[in-house]
Parts: structure tokens; sequence; C-alpha cells
């Protein structure tokens, strides 16, 4: 029986306040780093993960009015996109995966290749989880799933990352 | 084992992403980047809101007069179809998506065309702009050429761009559909008239860009003709902003002519001002004084008793003053104050007391909603 995780300790920092600047610009010089970062580890490719962000923060601008929490609007608007240029590339063939610039670390491109071979879903779940910490519940809610799917898309993603690097 | 119960594997995991994606770079002009995003952005909404606009109203006016369909999004308008001045407007692909639904009996389209407005002309002063499509559909009633029966005509501009400084159409007269036609696109400032004959009703609507561009503003009034007082009132008034539309005919210039004057004032505050002359060869508007190019503007002057009447050459701004003693005053900018005459500029922008209500969906929707079929009686008994 699998136990409930929301009451575990987090294995890492927790995810960034989800409180939001009042100002655009206070989001942008807030988040626009944070965001980046995490559409990276989505795509795999920096420019792509800028060209994605930039149009999420384009998308707040837009519905700033209408948002009662941009941040956390721009959260799950950089991880769809993320997601959905995951998939688009995967219909063409072409899965996005790293495209190690020169300034990238052996290590890193090693993980980054091998969250190429997870699903769009199985890497968001991991991205989710393991670089921002978040809770089986916060994943379910993020990427529409059942949290019991939660447990198998990460149980999964780890299987499979085991099988092409060292954890 | 729940896979995600916190192990020493998950830690170095986390790691691992940590420092892939510190790797991560920001672009310097990423700000920048962003903020042209924005602008697309709007642009792209203030087109889908104009489209929408345009297609709320044409639907439900299915049940009434005539339904255009809008198929084709604005932003996918051929533009190689430009018109040249005095032509008539080309066809362009996809045009036949746009033919009615519905007409009321015996009326058939005349034409149904799509264009992009040519540069504005350079009496203005102003550099060309941006063109922008425009959508006019001529519908001609039943009976033999002659008839008195109205030509309606739909001409909708869609404020999908950034600048429509220049939106008044310089050659929208000469696309008249012939000795019937009943003209009814007066060009508005930045805007186009978008006339329904609604049994007594009248309704107007025109978009437009404001000072910033990825505004999208809209007015619209519905005006019931009203037989004892010889005018058109506002009935459907959104932001309180016309009160009366006066359309009175003057005396016929020739034998076959009536001219219109019609006038749109708030209580202070002229707006626009056009004569109309309807049923000549051409089926022409004329702008009183001759303006050419049919550039409005509208200028506040700011308690005037009377109703004023605004027009530019782009070089002097006119302005009649009707009193209400009825007496009339012409004025230009070298006798007006310079404060007044300085509002007129090539922008085409007006003053921002003049900004229209923002385009609300809601609003055009209702008006359209009260949109009924006129019947010829009904048309007879409107003032021509």
């Amino acid at each position: 029986m699998l136990s409930d995780i929301n009451s575990d300790p987090p294995v890492v920092p927790a995810p960034p306040a989800l409180a939001s600047p009042v100002t655009f610009d206070g989001l942008y010089a807030d988040r626009y780093g944070a965001m980046v970062r995490l559409a990276y580890l989505m795509v795999g490719d920096n420019a792509v993960a800028e060209e994605l962000v930039q149009d999420a923060f384009a998308r707040v601008h837009q519905r700033w009015a209408k948002v009662d929490n941009p941040g956390a609007y721009l959260h799950v608007a950089v991880l769809n996109t993320a997601r959905n240029e995951v998939r688009r590339r995967s219909r063409r063939q072409r899965p996005v995966g790293p495209q190690p610039d020169a300034h990238v670390d052996e290590a890193n491109v090693e993980l980054l290749d091998a969250l190429r071979a997870l699903s769009e879903r199985q890497r968001a779940a991991v991205v989710l989880r393991f670089y921002e910490g978040r809770s089986e519940a916060e994943i379910a809610e993020l990427l529409h799933v059942r949290p019991g799917t939660v447990k198998s898309l990460v149980h999964r993603a780890l299987d499979r990352l085991r099988e092409v690097i060292e954890l | 084992v729940n896979p995600l119960t916190p192990t020493s594997e998950h830690d170095r995991l986390a790691d691992r992403l940590r420092a892939a994606a510190g790797e991560a770079t920001t672009s310097p002009d990423a700000r920048r980047r962003i903020e042209r995003r924005v602008v697309l952005r709007r642009r792209r909404a203030a087109g889908r809101r104009a489209a929408a606009a345009v297609a709320a109203v044409a639907a439900v006016t299915a049940a009434g007069v005539v339904a255009v369909r809008w198929d084709q999004p604005p932003t996918e308008v051929r533009t190689g179809a430009t018109t040249e001045p005095g032509t008539t407007a080309a066809p362009f692909p996809g045009s036949e998506r746009l033919v009615p639904s519905y007409l009321p009996e015996g009326y058939k389209v005349l034409s149904a065309s799509m264009d992009r407005l040519p540069p504005f002309p350079a009496a203005t002063g102003a550099p060309t702009r941006t063109v922008m499509p425009v959508y006019e559909q001529v519908f001609r009633p039943p009976g033999p050429p002659g008839t008195t029966a109205p030509v309606m005509r739909i001409s909708i501009g869609l404020a999908a761009e950034a600048d429509q400084s220049h939106w008044p159409h310089p050659d929208g007269p000469a696309k008249s559909a012939g000795p019937w036609s009943v003209n009814l696109t007066p060009p508005s400032e930045n805007g186009r008239w978008a006339w329904f004959e609604d049994g007594p009703r009248l309704v107007l609507l025109t978009t437009r860009s404001a000072v910033r561009d990825e505004d999208v503003l809209a007015f619209i009034a519905a005006m019931r003709w009203d037989p004892a007082g010889s005018r058109y009132a506002a009935e459907h008034n959104p932001g309180g902003l016309v009160e009366t539309l006066v359309m009175r005919p003057h005396p016929p210039r020739t034998a076959d002519s009536v001219t219109f004057r019609m006038t749109l004032s708030s209580t202070s505050r002229a707006l626009i001002h056009v004569d109309t002359r309807i049923g000549d060869e051409d089926g022409a508007l004329e702008a009183r004084g001759g303006v050419a190019g049919y550039e409005y503007r509208a200028v506040d002057i700011g308690g005037f008793p009377g109703v004023v009447s605004v027009s530019t050459d782009g070089t002097d701004v006119s302005l009649t003053v009707a009193w209400p003693d009825g007496s009339i005053t012409d004025l230009d900018s070298r006798a007006f104050p310079a404060s007044v005459a300085g509002q007129r500029d090539n922008s085409g922008m007006l003053p921002p007391e003049f900004m229209f209500t923002r385009v609300v969906e809601d609003e055009l929707i209702a008006v359209a909603r009260s949109l009924r079929p006129v019947d010829q009686a009904t048309w007879d008994a409107l003032p021509h």
C-alpha cells in the first residue's frame, strides 16, 4: 500500500512561494530565470525554453487583470507550453532533447539526454517532483491526472532513468 | 514502495536536476522580446474581438434582415486584393464563403468583397499607414433598376492592426452599386459605420484603434426613428456618448438627389457632421464643404451651445455651428481659438474625451438581437 506523500518531508527545497509580485515587472524580475530553468529541463534547449517562457509571460500580461495569482498562472503556462512543445516535436519525430551548448557540463548533458527518453508526462512529473519538490497532489493538479497516476508516472520514469544513467 | 517517498536516490536526482537547470541562461533582451510578444498578442486579440463582433451582429441578423458569415479570420485575408481608388473592390479567394445565409425575398447579392484600404491621400500630410481589411457587402433590393427601394450596404472594417489612423476610405463612395445605391457607409473617424436598417431603427457601429495601439475601441448606438421629432433618438447608447442623431433631408441639389444632414451630438460637443447626398449617379457621400478624403474630426469645443460639425482637409479645420435658433455659423481654424484647432492633427486621433466605449461584445450582441426586418413601408417612412 502506497502511503500519502503529502506529509513527507520535502526532498528538495519547496517551490517558490505562490504569492505573486504585485506588478508585471516584479513578476518578471522574480520569476523569469526560474521559469527558464524549468522550461529548460522540460525541453532541453535553452533557446526554446526562453521562447516558451517569453510567450508565457506575454500570456500572463494579457490576463493580468483577470488572474488572481499571476505567479501560479505563469507557472502553469510555462509548464503547459513546455509540455506542448515536447508533444509537438515528438509527433514530428524530432524529440526535444538536450541541445548542449559548449558551456553545458557533461553530466548535465547525460541527464538531459536521459530526460529525453521519458514521455512528456513522465518528464513533467519528474521535474515537478524532484526539481520543484512538489507534492503528489500538486503534481496531479498541474498535470490534470489522478494522484495515483502521478505515482505511476514517477515510478516508470525512475525505472527508465535508471536504465540510462546512474541515479 | 511509494516511488515518491524520499530516498537518497531522489536527493541525488534532485541535485542533478538543479545542476542541469542552473546551466540555463537568460537573454539580456528577454524583457524587450516579451514586450514585443505582448504587443503582437494584443493585436491578434483586437482582431479577434472585431471579428467576433462582426460575426455576432451578422449571426443575429440572420433572423432578420441579412446574415453575413464571417468564416475567414481577418489575419488570413489576402493582401493582394488592393483596390485602386475609384474602382470596384476586387474579389478575393474565399469570398464565396461570405454570401449571406439569409436575405429577404428578392434581395440579391450585388457584390461581396474584401479589400484593403489604399493609402490615405497624401493631402493629409500624413504618412502612409497600414492598410486595413474592409469587408463590404452590397445587397440589391427587389424591383427593377431605378426603384426607390434601398440597396443595403454593409461595410465593416476590422481594427486588427495597430494603426488605423487613416481608416477613412477615400474611395468609399466610388464603390456605388448603381443608381439605386443608398450608400450608407459614411466613414467616421478612424472607423466605419455599419448600418442596418431595422424598421425604425438604425445601428451604428465603428471600431477604431485609440491612442494605445493595442486598444480597439468601439462605439455603437441604436437609434430609433422618432417621426414626431423627425430625428433618430438614441435608444441604445452605451457610454452615453450620443444623444441625438439628427438626420434631416435638405433641399435636393438636383432633381434626383437628396442631401441628408446627419449630426451626432452630445450635450455640449459635436462629434460628426456629414452631409450625405443620396440618389445621384454615384450615390456619393459629400462632406459639407467638399472636404476630400472624408476625414472628419471631432473637436471638443467644451460647452458650446450648438451643434458643431467639424471637418478638415488636412490643412485647416472647418467648423459649422448650428445654433439652437437654427442659424448657422461657419468657422474655420483661422478664426477659431488655437486650442480647438490644435486638436486636429494628422494622427487621426481624437481627443481623449472622445474615446469611445470599449468594445463590449455583449452590447453588440444585445443591439443586434434587437434588429428586426425592415419592410418597404418602413423604409419609405424614413427621411429620404
